[in-house]
């Protein structure tokens, strides 16, 4: 609990610094493990298993990760030429690219160095998760798991643990982790502890609270954190860190500041007048200034599917049972995961939801290039959210990696006349208040 | 003299073409007044066993080619996507897909399994279902889970209105699709010995009408071609051998494949229809089996090795096209992938490479189902059949 005569000064604004900090020192701990010849886990992150992983005290590597920071260090469209010389198609995903021409670099990356895998273990969350595996286990001979999470058969059907059609679910997924602790043990030669495990869900359980009461602080007005710039900061550290004691006191810590901020009326660095949603990945290539168009003209994010996928569902603050760790794991994985892949494929419902909770003036879908998985479907549900609310949207396409398909002055115009259409829906809805 | 064989291919032509698919309304009425129930489903693999054993028509969907204008579909898709889904919501928009009372939308792809969701939002009165095929290849865990998942489709299935899945009745319907599967295998074995007799465009029509004919009346249809066919007397050309693979989802324009028959190339091979191909083998099912659990077992077990499965054995991308060029007697492969289609795509480097090793001569393209011009891909494919004619080591 902050002290009520705490100076903004020494709260406001430590999220990022030390979510900075947490992050250079990930990767300056990977080049140490690259360094010293030895290997890591490459995980996703819809789904890592860090809690496993990190019960074998294993070093992990998010090649998503990698490839978004070649692109936000402006060196991705190298990465992506390198992939392309060699046959990857310009069409295809530009992290698989960017990660391709990582190994053929042996892991030279802007951050530092990328170990090589161990071995790779991956969710069938995205399909091209398992393509990608597959170039790796053929290019250094590893073992690759793939933890194959069952989604929802029909849109709206969400079963729920104690049903039977969710527990034939459960099983299928604990079998897998068992399947998959005996190949960490192969791997790493050590016995599976499972009081470790324990200790990891016991901080993942912190973790996964502390990211639900931040999301929830969001609905501040204004908003206490910007969901696409901050956000991209916590997602990284709620990634690598999760399962850790250093993940789970930075998360109680950034809930810290974020109630302060909320208590106190304090915002982001913008004059918030409108409060918006994001749809999709963000455009990397011009990270800042894709954020600016908006705050420049008082648009705020203040939650994204972005959050909830790509944290593989960890908004539901699911909190595993660790008196049974290997079924309640199961139970969580398949319930987060699960909730992940909706908020991709069946994701209208949860924009409207989040919509509505949010107190939103507008959304913003940004489908891209490299990615079919979080972009197939954007436009209907525009139009579903559109045909049913009324609430404006802006359906702007770019990519996550590569530069050649975005073009900033276009972006601009079509985000200029989104702005310009919600400042008239306000003075109209203004003028009707007074009349 | 007529060729009973062009007819027949006549015939398969006009229902594939049929892009309101009257031949499953009609299937659809019964003489009494009463009305059967077709359910539609997506490439790439489906059991249609299950769907059959619950008295129902299985109707492959795999969007309006060349001949169909997308005007609606386009809106409902971002520009970076392959062309299928947007020429499917054309057709449900256009209703003509309104003789199907359901559709089934397998793991294939993200695009395919968001299409489920977006289904379900567009038709709310229509039965979808997405499925799951498993990821994890161990009968223990994979198996049981896809048998179980097979049973809840039959079960829902049964909810639409279909008959009751009980065992003997998915037995008798595997036995008619091992009895199907053995004459399809028929029909490509006379082409790969014999293509002057079975041109790729004449089978192509052949087996896209299997995936709207009822399969008993498909199988007959094969029989019959493949009588007459066998039958012909066209003189073998010094066209170079070649199979045709990445294109098992979104279907060429029959424009396209006509195309690389006429700029020199003899198919020998493909994957157009991997999906009815999907099982390698017949199931030899026997009254002890159960079958759930065998139709399962046969898709651990004998699946074709397509982009869209997951490959966990370490075996080298490729292997099985190299394996098919050896057992064809193949001189090249075209590797023939739609536009932003990610399994085909993103298999092509590990699949090159594996021809590069082998030194078997490919070339490559992408395409869309709806590609009207082809005159870059006949020089593109001309001077690969000219390639391996005059320069390559066997010539």
């Amino acid at each position: 609990m902050i002290p009520p005569s705490t100076a903004p000064s020494d709260i406001v604004g430590r999220g990022n610094k030390e979510g900075g900090q947490l992050f250079r020192q990930w990767f300056a701990n990977l080049s140490e493990v690259a360094e010293r010849k030895e290997r890591a886990a490459y995980v996703f992150v819809m789904g890592s298993l860090n809690e496993i992983l990190k019960s074998f005290d294993m070093p992990v590597s998010f090649p998503e990760i990698n490839a978004l920071q070649t692109a936000i260090r402006r060196v991705s469209h190298e990465y992506l030429d390198e992939a392309e010389d060699i046959g990857y198609s310009p069409d295809i995903c530009g992290y698989v690219k960017a990660d391709v021409a990582l190994q053929m670099r042996g892991g030279e990356h802007p951050m530092g160095k990328i170990p090589k895998p161990s071995m790779a273990v991956f969710t069938n969350a995205c399909n091209t998760y398992i393509k990608w595996a597959e170039i790796w286990e053929r290019m250094y001979d590893i073992p690759i798991f793939t933890v194959d999470i069952p989604g929802t058969r029909q849109a709206g059907i969400v079963t729920m643990p104690g049903q039977h059609r969710f527990e034939n679910d459960r099983r299928y997924v604990e079998g897998q982790i068992r399947e998959l602790i005996t190949l960490c043990e192969q791997v790493t030669g050590k016995k599976f502890d499972i009081d470790k495990l324990r200790d990891c869900m016991a901080n993942a359980n912190r973790l996964s609270l502390a990211w639900e009461r931040l999301l929830a602080l969001n609905r501040s007005c204004p908003s206490v954190f910007n969901a696409l710039t901050d956000g991209t900061v916590y997602l990284g550290v709620a990634n690598g860190f999760r399962g850790t004691p250093e993940g789970t006191a930075y998360f109680e810590r950034l809930v810290e500041e974020m109630e302060y901020k909320a208590a106190h009326g304090i915002g982001t660095l913008t004059e918030e007048e409108y409060r918006l949603i994001f749809v999709g990945v963000p455009c990397y290539p011009i990270f800042r200034r894709f954020n600016e168009i908006f705050t420049e003209q008082g648009g705020t994010f203040v939650n994204s599917t972005y959050l909830w996928f790509a944290s593989g569902g960890t908004n539901r603050g699911y909190q595993y049972d660790t008196t049974r760790p290997i079924e309640s794991l199961a139970e969580g994985l398949l319930l987060s995961v699960r909730d992940a892949m909706d908020s991709m494929f069946h994701q209208y419902a949860m924009v409207r939801e989040m919509a509505e909770e949010y107190s939103t003036d507008g959304v913003v879908f940004h489908p891209i290039k490299s990615c079919r998985t979080v972009s197939t479907g954007l436009a209907d549900s525009r139009r579903a959210l559109m045909e049913e609310t009324g609430m404006p949207s802006l359906f702007i396409e770019s990519d996550m990696m590569d530069r050649r398909v975005v073009s900033e002055a276009q972006l601009k115009n079509r985000i200029d006349a989104f702005f310009e259409g919600l400042a008239s829906r306000k003075h109209q809805s203004k003028a009707e208040g007074a009349a | 003299m007529s060729d009973p064989a062009s007819a027949l291919i006549d015939r398969c032509e006009a229902i594939v073409n049929d892009l309101d698919h009257t031949s499953v309304a009609d299937w659809k009425r019964q003489s009494d007044g009463t009305e059967r129930k077709a359910v539609g489903f997506l490439p790439v693999y489906v059991p249609r066993e299950v769907i059959h054993a619950a008295g129902f028509l299985p109707v492959g969907v795999v969007g309006g080619g060349d001949a169909l204008e997308i005007i609606r579909g386009d809106a409902y898709f971002q520009s970076y996507i392959c062309h299928l889904p947007r020429s499917i919501i054309e057709m449900g928009l256009g209703g003509k897909l309104d003789a199907l009372d359901g559709m089934i939308f397998p793991s294939t792809c993200d695009v395919i399994r968001n299409l489920s969701g977006m289904w379900q939002l567009l038709f709310p009165d229509k039965w979808a279902w997405y499925l799951d095929v498993p990821q994890n290849l161990s009968p223990r865990l994979g198996g049981r889970f896809y048998a179980h998942d097979l049973q809840l489709m039959a079960k829902e299935l049964e909810g639409l209105g279909g008959l009751e899945v009980t065992p003997e009745r998915l037995r008798g319907s595997i036995e008619v699709y091992d009895v199907h599967r053995g004459i399809t295998e028929d029909v490509f074995a006379l082409r790969r010995e014999a293509p002057e007799k079975v041109p790729t465009w004449e089978l192509y029509m052949l087996i896209r009408a299997g995936l709207i004919l009822p399969v008993e009346d498909h199988s007959e249809l094969m029989v019959e071609y493949l009588e007459s066919a066998s039958k012909r007397t066209a003189k073998r050309r010094d066209n170079p051998r070649v199979i045709v693979a990445g294109a098992f989802c979104e279907q060429p324009p029959m424009g396209l494949i006509r195309t690389l028959e006429r700029a020199g190339c003899y198919i020998v091979e493909d994957d157009f229809s991997l999906g009815q191909r999907w099982l390698r083998e017949p199931l030899r099912i026997t009254d002890e089996d159960e079958p759930f659990g065998a139709l399962a077992k046969a898709f651990l077990e004998h699946s074709a090795q397509g982009a869209t499965r997951f490959h966990p054995d370490g075996e080298p991308k490729g292997e099985e096209l190299v394996r098919q060029v050896r057992e064809c007697e193949a001189e090249g492969v075209i590797l023939a992938s739609p536009s932003f289609c990610d399994p085909s795509l993103l298999d092509r480097p590990m699949i090159t490479a594996a021809l590069d090793r082998e030194g078997i001569p490919w070339t490559g393209f992408k395409y869309a189902e709806n590609t009207g011009q082809f005159q870059g891909i006949r020089e593109q494919a001309g001077t690969f059949s000219d390639s391996i004619r005059l320069w390559s080591e066997a010539s």
